[in-house]
């Protein structure tokens, strides 16, 4: 939710530098959010070479070693059924991972092409878009996703659809907001007067303030869907079993609990609570409050 | 007359949603590959029994004809029967509503205590107020389920002080909310007991909520105080209580009212998870065992009935803000 969608990205006059010295020095990144980028790339690294460097069969499973607590065998313990966790984990990030930016995407496309289509074609299609955007915001999604993932039964997919089907909706009244907005200013008016044909004033003047709002609502959607992913698998609705995602490393470790195995559940929690949180960090600054 | 229009228009829009909502469920009802006859019938019935089954199910009517059916059963109180307890869905949400109800509301009302803390934390300076604050703020970026396991391994597995599952007090009190039974019934040992069992699911559902009505509710207050409609009232030698209730409050209480009732719709989607990890007994635990059996009418129940209190409690709160703050009626 955004507070006003008019604002431009950034603020449209910049304070000018104070001497040579100042205007040479780079603006300062906050530590948190470089903290929250090199956090990130360790976890995208993370999710791509381990499950190259060690070549391990998901599926083979070794009852006879059981859940060993963290060691330095196994820096994340294994589960019940004596897998590596290290291994399962880097590979359930990257199905969550993959599974969200898909969905996230999708949701981005699909809410640009509504807004875009509202604001460009408006009257009617306008009037009865916006109405669609109301009724799907009025539904809870959390449920909304739950049922649309019981009705096509988990897979990558469903996950992907249930995601973009419920999500698409902010980025439709961004896009329309700003492109309706951008009648209203000079630099538009400027551009007609000077006889630019709309297809140009839309490329050179609205596409490269769109793409940076599109970015940071894709950055936001990302932790969102990854959130998504593992509550539908937590459920049972997400993805089969033998794909490790991250909520399906929850389910398991949720059954290990009661056999004391917390390392089971902490593995995949804290991967989960970290990539969240970095993607969270990283956008830090560039946003509003979201909720959601 | 302003009022009034304002309120019919907002209920005409709440029958809208309702009924699109009843639309989704009936579309999703129909290109879900489950079989209601297989499920009601088994797979290896006869032809006769196939036929039979579809005709009582009402299959064989055109798919119009069948949503208005479905339809005209939802006014009517009538959701089908579940495939797999066999019995009116009705008479199973209403067995089930009052756990979850009353879970939503307690941890509803632990969301507003700690969002209100959050906020005044942040103006006021306690000592205590960063750690609670980056507690609140890891906690909410944590799916409800991993709060509730990760609540499950510190104040049950480590501790000892909470139970794990299940709903103690009074179980079979009139309203069938167990801590409100348990306080009718002048029971405080079993009160006591209730309350133990809802600490830690309303915990985990509230972290959430209690953030996004904090952070609103800071951003209020904080521009509140900074306008010259305070500092007038300040200075005309009004007392600070007096400022602070006849002015600043309801000046801030809006963007968190609505905030508010949003999270509060929020939390009946949030509840089936929490439910699921702590074995719960509502509509959640419902929901989670029909789900694998692609028990439909039980589903599409449920959802419908979270749904539309999730409608209506944004409606009510659409209408109190509009009493809050005239100039919304008007706009």
């Amino acid at each position: 939710m955004r507070s006003d969608p008019y604002a431009p990205a950034r603020p449209a006059i910049r304070p000018r530098p104070v001497g040579v010295i100042t205007a040479a020095r780079p603006r300062a990144l906050p530590a948190g959010r470089v903290v929250a980028a090199a956090g990130l790339v360790v976890l995208v690294l993370y999710a791509l070479l381990v499950p190259v460097l060690v070549p391990v069969d998901l599926d083979r499973v070794d009852y006879a070693t059981g859940p060993t607590p963290p060691s330095l065998a196994h820096p994340f313990g294994t589960d019940l059924a004596g897998r590596d966790l290290l291994v399962r984990g880097a590979h359930g990030l990257r199905v969550s991972l993959v599974a969200a930016l898909a969905g996230a995407t999708g949701a981005v496309v699909l809410g640009c092409l509504v807004g875009a289509a509202c604001a460009l074609v408006g009257g009617r299609l306008d009037r009865w878009g916006m109405r669609v955007v109301d009724g799907v915001n009025a539904v809870p999604h959390l449920l909304l996703g739950i049922v649309v993932a019981a009705a096509l039964r988990g897979s990558l997919l469903t996950i992907v659809l249930v995601v973009a089907a419920t999500h698409w909706t902010q980025t439709a009244r961004l896009v329309r907001a700003e492109l309706l907005a951008l009648g209203t200013r000079d630099f538009y008016r400027a551009a007609v007067s000077l006889g630019l044909t709309r297809r140009q004033v839309l490329r050179h003047h609205a596409a490269p303030r769109l793409a940076a709002q599109l970015a940071v609502a894709l950055g936001l959607l990302v932790p969102h869907a990854v959130w998504h992913e593992s509550t539908l698998t937590f459920l049972g609705l997400g993805l089969p079993p033998h794909q490790p995602s991250l909520g399906a490393l929850l389910d398991l470790g949720q059954q290990a609990l009661l056999s004391g195995a917390w390392w089971t559940l902490a593995a995949p929690a804290g991967l989960l609570v970290a990539v969240t949180l970095c993607l969270a960090g990283c956008l830090a600054g560039r946003t509003e409050d979201h909720h959601g | 007359m302003v009022r009034l229009r304002f309120l019919g228009f907002r209920l005409l829009s709440l029958a809208g949603l309702l009924l699109v909502l009843s639309l989704v469920l009936f579309l999703l009802q129909e290109i879900s590959d489950a079989d209601p006859v297989a499920a009601t019938i088994g797979g290896n019935a006869s032809p006769e029994a196939i036929a039979a089954a579809r005709e009582r199910l009402g299959l064989d009517r055109p798919p119009v004809e069948r949503y208005l059916a479905y339809l005209g059963g939802l006014v009517t109180g009538d959701m089908g029967t579940s495939f797999r307890t066999h019995r009116d869905v009705t008479t199973d949400i209403a067995t089930y509503l009052p756990a979850t109800v009353e879970l939503v509301l307690f941890a509803f009302v632990v969301a507003l205590v700690l969002g209100v803390l959050f906020a005044v934390s942040s103006l006021l300076r306690w000592p205590l107020a960063g750690p609670f604050r980056g507690l609140l703020f890891v906690g909410s970026t944590a799916p409800t389920f991993l709060l509730g396991l990760v609540g499950l391994v510190v104040f049950y597995q480590l501790l000892g002080w909470l139970p794990a599952s299940g709903r103690g007090g009074v179980t079979d009190g009139p309203t069938g909310m167990t801590l409100l039974d348990s306080l009718l019934a002048g029971d405080l040992a079993a009160a006591g007991d209730a309350l133990q069992h809802l600490a830690l699911p309303a915990l985990a559902l509230a972290v959430g909520p209690a953030l996004a009505i904090g952070r609103v509710l800071r951003s209020s207050l904080t521009e509140t105080l900074g306008s010259d409609f305070v500092r007038t009232a300040t200075s005309k030698g009004l007392t600070e209580p007096q400022v602070l209730v006849r002015h600043v409050l309801r000046n801030s209480v809006n963007a968190a009212l609505s905030m508010s009732a949003l999270q509060l719709g929020f939390m009946f989607g949030g509840v089936l998870l929490v439910e699921g990890v702590f074995t719960w007994g509502g509509l959640g635990s419902y929901l989670a065992a029909s789900l694998p059996v692609s028990d439909f009418p039980a589903i599409a129940g449920v959802t419908f009935v979270l749904g539309a209190l999730y409608v209506t409690v944004n409606t009510v709160a659409d209408v109190l803000q509009s009493v809050a703050d005239p100039r919304i009626r008007v706009s």
